[in-house]
C-alpha cells in the first residue's frame, strides 16, 4: 500500500482527506456486527472528509429481506425483497461521494454507483502443470444460500460424483489451505475451477482461477458472460446441476481441451482483472471525489 | 562379459497403506514376485519393496509417494488399476517424474494417455493358476448364483433380483459386507486372514457367478479380473439374463467352463503380465542408455 493510505482503527478529524469505507447487503440488518460499525464510522466521519464506499454485495439475500420487506409492507417476493434492500441502502448511504460496486448487473441491481471490476497482478497467479481435478472456493459460513449458489454447489457436487464418478473439492472444506503460496499453487495446479454463485459480485476466487489457467464453469451472472464465451475461454452453466456436473465432468475427460480453455480464460483474465486499469479508474474516482469537494 | 541382474521392487498398496489381503496388490503385485523367475529373460529380479534397499527399478502399484520417485535414479513406473485422480488424488507431479505408466485396463490406459507423453502401457489383471486351484463339477440345474466384491459395488446386482426369483435362484454374495447386501440369501465376509475361510469353496457353492454389467460411472475403467477368477474355478460368468437362462443347464454350464479355462491359460496367464513388465523394463533401461 502507498505511504499515504493507511488503515486507520480511528477516525481523527483533520487527519485524513478521504474515508473509504466497507458494506454490503448484510449491512441493512442493524443488529449485526459488522452493520454497527459500519453505521458508527460512517457517522463519525460523514460531512467531515468525503466518503466512497465499496459495496462488496448486492440486494440478493431472500433468506433476510423477504421478511424485513414484509414487515415494512411488501409484497413477499424475492424482487420485492431487492427492491426493499435498494431504498434502505440508498437511505443508508445516503450522503456518501461515491458507492464502488464490483460488476455492472450490481450497478443495475441497486440502481445506482460506479462500476470498478477489480484487478490482479499476473504474475501473482501462477499457471501450473494441471492436476485433473475440480475445485471450489465459496464460503460455507453463514446464511446467503441463493447468493453463493449453495444449492446448485451442492446438488451438483452429488451429480459429479453419482453420474461420473468424479469428486470434488471445496477449499477451505475439503483442502486446508496453509498460506497464500500454499493456495495459488494449489488453484495454479487446478484443471476446472466451478463457481456456482447467483448473487455474489465478480468472486475474485473466479477471477484468481482464470489468471491461474483454471478452466473456469462458471454460472453467467453478474456480467459473467459478459466476458466468458462458452466454450472458448471457460464454461457458463445454467442454474441447473445437471448442466454444470456435464460440463465439469466434460473437461475432466478432456484434459487437452480444458488446459487450452483455460489458457484463454487467463488471456482474458489479464485484459480484463487489468491491475493498471483498476488503479487508474480508482485514482480518477478518487481524484474527482476529492477536488469536487474541494471546489 | 556378463551383465549383472537388475535388482527391482514393487511398493505395494496394501503395504503403503498398511492394509492386508487388497486384491489389487495380490493380483499385480505379489503374483507377479512369485511368477518373476519363471519367465525369460533371467536378467532381473523382483521383491516387495524393503525401506534401505538399493534398487535398479521400482514399480509403484497404486502408490504415489512423490519425495522418493524424485529422489530415486533408478526406472520409475507408476501402475493404475484405478482412476484414483477423480478422487482427487494428485497424480500429475508422479507422472512426470515416473519413466512410464501401466495400467490394468486400456479405459485406463486411454485417460491417462491425455496427460503426458510417456509411455502408457495397459498390462490387464491376469491369474495366478496356482492361486484359484480347485475346479467346479457342474451337477443338476443351476440352484445357487454368486457375486463377489467389494460391497459398495453391489448396487449392480438391483437390477437382477426379480430375475433370479424368476427362475428360483438363490444368490450368495461374498464381500467385506460393508454394508451387507440385504437382497441376498446368504452374506459371506472376506476373511483372508482366517485359515478357516476358502474364498475358492465359498464361490463353488453357487453354481456359476453373477456378474451384470457395471453401468456406474466407474465401471468402464474396472479391469475383468473378478470374471477371470470365476473362469479358474471353472465357473460360468452370467452377464445377461439371457447367458443366467442358458447356464442354468448343466451341460452348458460344462462346455462353458472348459472352454474358458482354456482361454485362461493361454491367455489370461500371469506369466504374461511378467512378460510385459519384463519387456517395458528392457526398454526403459534402453532408453535410459540412449540418453
Amino acid at each position: 500500500m502507498s505511504e499515504h493510505l493507511n488503515w486507520v482503527t480511528h477516525f481523527e478529524e483533520g487527519k485524513y482527506d478521504l474515508a473509504i469505507l466497507h458494506v454490503d447487503q448484510q449491512c441493512l440488518l442493524e443488529n449485526l456486527g459488522k452493520s454497527k460499525v459500519f453505521r458508527q464510522v460512517y457517522s463519525v466521519v460523514k460531512g467531515k472528509v468525503p466518503v466512497i464506499v465499496i459495496n462488496h454485495g448486492t440486494p440478493v439475500y431472500p433468506e433476510m429481506f423477504i421478511q424485513l420487506a414484509q414487515m415494512d409492507g411488501y409484497r413477499v417476493t424475492e424482487e420485492a425483497a431487492e427492491e426493499w434492500a435498494r431504498v434502505k441502502m440508498r437511505k443508508l448511504l445516503d450522503g456518501v461521494d461515491e458507492m464502488v460496486v464490483n460488476s455492472h448487473e450490481a450497478q443495475k441491481m441497486w440502481g445506482w454507483g460506479q462500476t470498478i471490476i477489480h484487478g490482479l497482478d499476473p504474475n501473482e497467479w501462477w499457471d501450473l502443470r494441471k492436476e485433473p481435478r475440480v475445485v471450489t472456493f465459496i464460503s460455507p459460513a453463514g446464511i446467503g444460500d441463493k447468493y453463493y449458489g449453495r444449492r446448485l454447489f451442492s446438488d451438483t457436487r452429488v451429480l459429479l460424483k453419482e453420474e461420473y464418478g468424479v469428486e470434488s473439492l471445496w477449499i477451505g472444506q475439503d483442502v486446508f489451505i496453509r498460506d497464500w503460496d500454499d493456495y495459488r499453487t494449489f488453484i495454479g495446479k487446478s484443471l476446472v475451477y466451478f463457481n456456482p454463485t447467483i448473487g455474489s459480485p465478480m468472486p475474485r476466487s473466479r477471477s484468481e482461477a482464470m489468471m491461474s489457467g483454471c478452466c473456469v464453469v462458471t454460472t453467467p451472472y453478474q456480467d459473467a458472460d459478459t466476458f466468458i464465451q462458452d466454450g472458448v475461454n471457460g464454461f457458463l452453466c445454467k442454474n441447473n446441476p445437471e448442466d454444470a456436473a456435464k460440463k465439469i465432468a466434460d473437461m475432466i475427460f478432456n484434459y487437452q481441451e480444458a488446459i487450452k480453455i483455460g489458457k484463454k480464460g487467463r488471456e482474458t483474465a489479464i485484459k480484463l482483472f487489468n491491475k493498471e486499469r483498476y488503479q487508474r479508474e480508482w485514482l480518477e474516482l478518487i481524484s474527482k471525489v476529492t477536488s469536487k469537494n474541494i471546489c | 562379459m556378463l551383465e549383472e541382474k537388475l535388482k527391482g521392487a514393487i511398493l505395494l498398496f496394501e503395504d503403503w497403506h498398511s492394509k492386508k489381503y487388497i486384491g489389487s496388490s495380490r493380483i499385480r503385485g505379489h503374483w507377479l514376485i512369485k511368477n518373476w523367475d519363471k519367465v525369460l529373460p533371467y536378467n532381473s529380479t523382483l521383491e516387495s519393496f524393503v525401506q534401505g534397499q538399493k534398487y535398479d527399478f521400482v514399480i509403484f502399484q497404486k502408490t504415489y509417494w512423490l519425495d522418493f520417485v524424485k529422489k530415486f535414479e533408478g526406472i520409475k513406473i507408476l501402475d493404475f488399476c484405478d482412476v484414483d485422480w477423480l478422487d482427487t488424488v494428485p497424480v500429475i507431479e508422479i507422472i512426470d517424474n515416473c519413466d512410464a505408466v501401466t495400467t490394468s485396463t486400456e479405459a485406463l490406459r486411454d485417460e491417462i494417455k491425455k496427460f503426458t507423453d510417456k509411455p502408457v502401457v495397459c498390462i490387464p489383471d491376469r491369474q495366478d493358476l496356482e492361486f484359484h486351484n480347485l475346479k467346479k463339477k457342474h451337477e443338476g440345474r443351476a440352484k445357487m448364483v454368486v457375486w463377489f466384491g467389494y460391497s459398495h459395488n453391489s448396487k449392480v446386482l438391483d437390477k437382477t433380483i426379480l430375475f433370479l426369483k424368476k427362475y428360483n435362484l438363490k444368490l450368495k454374495v461374498i464381500s467385506d459386507v460393508r454394508p451387507p447386501y440385504m437382497k441376498a440369501d446368504k452374506n459371506v465376509k472376506y476373511d483372508w486372514g482366517n485359515p478357516e475361510f476358502d474364498f475358492n469353496k465359498e464361490v463353488l457353492e453357487g453354481d456359476m457367478v453373477l456378474m451384470p454389467e457395471n453401468t456406474r460411472a466407474r465401471g468402464r475403467f474396472k479391469s475383468n479380473n473378478k470374471t477371470l477368477t470365476a473362469w479358474c474355478l471353472g465357473m460360468p460368468v452370467a452377464t445377461t439374463p439371457d447367458e443366467l437362462v442358458k447356464f442354468l443347464d448343466p451341460e452348458e454350464r460344462k462346455k462353458e467352463a472348459e472352454l474358458r479355462l482354456k482361454e485362461v491359460k493361454e491367455k489370461w496367464s500371469v506369466e504374461l503380465s511378467v512378460k510385459d513388465f519384463k519387456n517395458l523394463i528392457e526398454q526403459l533401461k534402453n532408453d535410459k542408455r540412449r540418453r
